[in-house]
């Protein structure tokens, strides 16, 4: 082996290693940041009593078992969900659904919010239109989207869609819209084009407002994707939540419901975890 | 300060265990849903061609209250919180029902019946006879049920080989959605889900009536033609005879009177409701109440 071959060798090898250290580093960051929150001592005095009330008034008979099962029931169910019901593959099925119409709501609201806040024209003539369609709240476009796509998973995307747009659109929109035009007329003073100001320094700008929006979005997309699978198929976890309430089973619905609001959760974190990284300069207000 | 804190703390608390003591306390039933001033009771029901006898029984005069809801769950609710005196539930949903919390004060004074048959769906879009369905996804309820093997036998008959099916197993009620979802090609569902799935535009292209019910345990006979049963909140079983009694009588009405019943609360022609039986309403069976459970039944005899 040649010392040339060495040399390249441990130069790969110390990116990889590197790679592999920041990889674990930002692990950290984020696990410190979302779980710092929870395992705070404020938050703990808050949620400790409240499990322990959880667990106790039911064990107690103070309000009955069944109809308030206990924490330590809940994990019971949720252990045997995952056992007997396939919990993963409910899981994936919904992921892939929340996903995919996350994605989709996030890579046309964003343009659009961007283009109406830069240009006048543009705002004029779209603004309206979405300022009517907005306040139609999402499950009303149910029997519409039926008739457009059938039951199936292109209605469900669709619905999970109308839930993120919107907050994503105006938060954007705003966001633009509010950038401060000292920042503008410095740029310009520099010689940058439409482009760069747009690239530069509106959407670095509205990042705060825009990953606002995308939280609002992730729990109207969850709210979303619990009614789009009541319609069609047999997967998901808002299907588990209605199949246990149509079968009276409230310990389940409760595990569905913790688990929604989990997701919910870490989905937030890992928007204020991507905020942290971006958009420093609003980190502490 | 921290004195504050502390106190606003132990407050929130104190108010949150009572709210919740409260909320998950039994009505008392002067805090019941808007006392009627006459007495009438109030049925919960979910629109159905199947519950012919109701309808019937509705437009030859009444002496109670029907309120629609969405799903059999959620009749269910409403019986257990005491929103209704008595509501028709699906069997499958009644019998945890009556099993859940709250629903030991819950009696099961009746069931609707339909004859149970065995019926292959296709859906609405597909252009297949029996011999076409090679490789089909077909939902059945099991894989050793009556109706599977009957279909078997009869499909071999018509030169189709059932192994060469992918079956899928699922619950009578999850077919239809699964067949409108196209999640499945075809359902092998009884007699009851051929009328609603027909309803909805998919097409039958096997039917077989000559099945004796409950020959196996997936189709217990004490269930296997039951679609609905009557379920009686217990403070309500006085309330709710004469209804029990006018649904027995609705019953022995020729199945023209029934399905024009159907017809004028549903919307459908009654010529779409011509190639199928009616439905009864019968009083709990004893083969029911050595299933259910005496105390369980409303025993009307």
């Amino acid at each position: 082996m040649s010392v040339d071959s060495i040399i390249r060798d441990s130069a790969t090898s110390r990116r990889g290693l590197r790679w592999w250290n920041l990889v674990v580093r930002e692990l950290v960051v984020f696990l410190r940041t979302s779980f710092g929150s929870v395992f705070s001592r404020e938050f703990l005095t808050v949620l400790i009593p409240l499990l322990i009330l959880w667990e106790v008034l039911p064990r107690l008979g103070v309000v009955p078992r069944t109809l308030v099962p206990p924490p330590s029931a809940v994990v019971v169910t949720f252990r045997d969900m995952v056992v007997d019901l396939n919990m993963a593959e409910h899981l994936t099925s919904s992921a892939i659904r929340f996903t995919s119409g996350f994605l989709l709501a996030l890579v046309t609201a964003f343009p659009i919010g961007v283009l109406m806040g830069w240009n006048l024209f543009i705002r004029k003539h779209a603004l309206p239109l979405f300022q009517i369609l907005a306040p139609v709240p999402p499950p009303a476009w149910v029997p519409i989207t039926i008739i457009l796509f059938g039951v199936g998973l292109p209605m469900q995307i669709f619905l999970i869609f109308l839930g993120v747009f919107y907050p994503i659109l105006f938060n954007t929109y705003q966001g633009i819209k509010e950038t401060d035009p000292r920042y503008l007329a410095s740029a310009r003073v520099f010689g940058a084009s439409e482009f760069t100001l747009i690239t530069r320094v509106y959407i670095w700008h509205a990042l705060g407002s825009v990953i606002m929006g995308i939280k609002i979005g992730i729990a109207l997309g969850l709210i979303m994707l619990v009614i789009a699978e009541m319609y069609g198929g047999r997967s998901g976890l808002g299907w588990l939540l209605l199949e246990a309430k149509e079968y009276f089973q409230i310990d389940r619905m409760v595990v569905c419901m913790v688990l929604l609001g989990f997701i919910g959760w870490f989905l937030i974190e890992v928007m204020k975890y991507i905020e942290l990284k971006l958009a420093v300069w609003r980190i502490g207000r | 300060m921290k004195l504050l804190q502390t106190y606003l703390v132990l407050g929130a608390f104190l108010l949150l265990t009572f709210l919740l003591i409260a909320g998950c306390q039994d009505r008392a039933p002067s805090q019941q849903s808007p006392a009627p001033k006459v007495s009438v009771p109030r049925i919960g029901y979910n629109p159905n061609p199947l519950l012919g006898p109701l309808y019937a029984a509705q437009s030859n005069g009444r002496s109670w209250e029907l309120t629609k809801f969405g799903t059999g769950g959620d009749v269910g609710y409403s019986l257990i919180s005491g929103d209704i005196d008595a509501g028709f539930v699906e069997t499958e949903k009644a019998l945890k029902l009556i099993k859940a919390p709250g629903g030991e004060k819950l009696k099961v004074a009746g069931a609707i019946q339909f004859p149970y048959g065995a019926t292959l769906v296709v859906r609405k879009d597909l252009k297949v006879r029996l011999s076409d369905l090679t490789g089909k996804k077909i939902a059945a309820l099991e894989a050793d049920c009556i109706l599977n093997h009957q279909f078997n036998t009869d499909a071999r008959r018509h030169g189709l080989d059932s192994k060469t099916l992918k079956f899928s197993y699922m619950p009578f009620a999850d077919m239809l959605p699964a067949l409108e979802a196209k999640v499945i090609d075809g359902a092998l569902v009884k007699g009851a889900h051929a009328v609603l799935a027909e309803l909805q535009g998919h097409k039958i292209i096997y039917q077989n009536w000559d099945i004796k019910a409950g020959a196996d345990d997936c189709c217990p006979p004490s269930i296997a033609q039951t679609e609905y049963f009557l379920l009686v909140r217990e403070q309500s079983v006085e309330k709710v005879k004469p209804l029990i009694t006018a649904l027995v009588k609705a019953s022995e009405l020729p199945p023209t009177q029934l399905r024009q019943a159907i017809s004028s609360q549903l919307g459908y022609p009654v010529a779409a409701l011509e190639q199928y039986p009616t439905a009864s309403f019968a009083i709990v069976s004893p083969e029911q109440i050595k299933l259910l459970g005496e105390q369980r039944c409303l025993l009307t005899r």
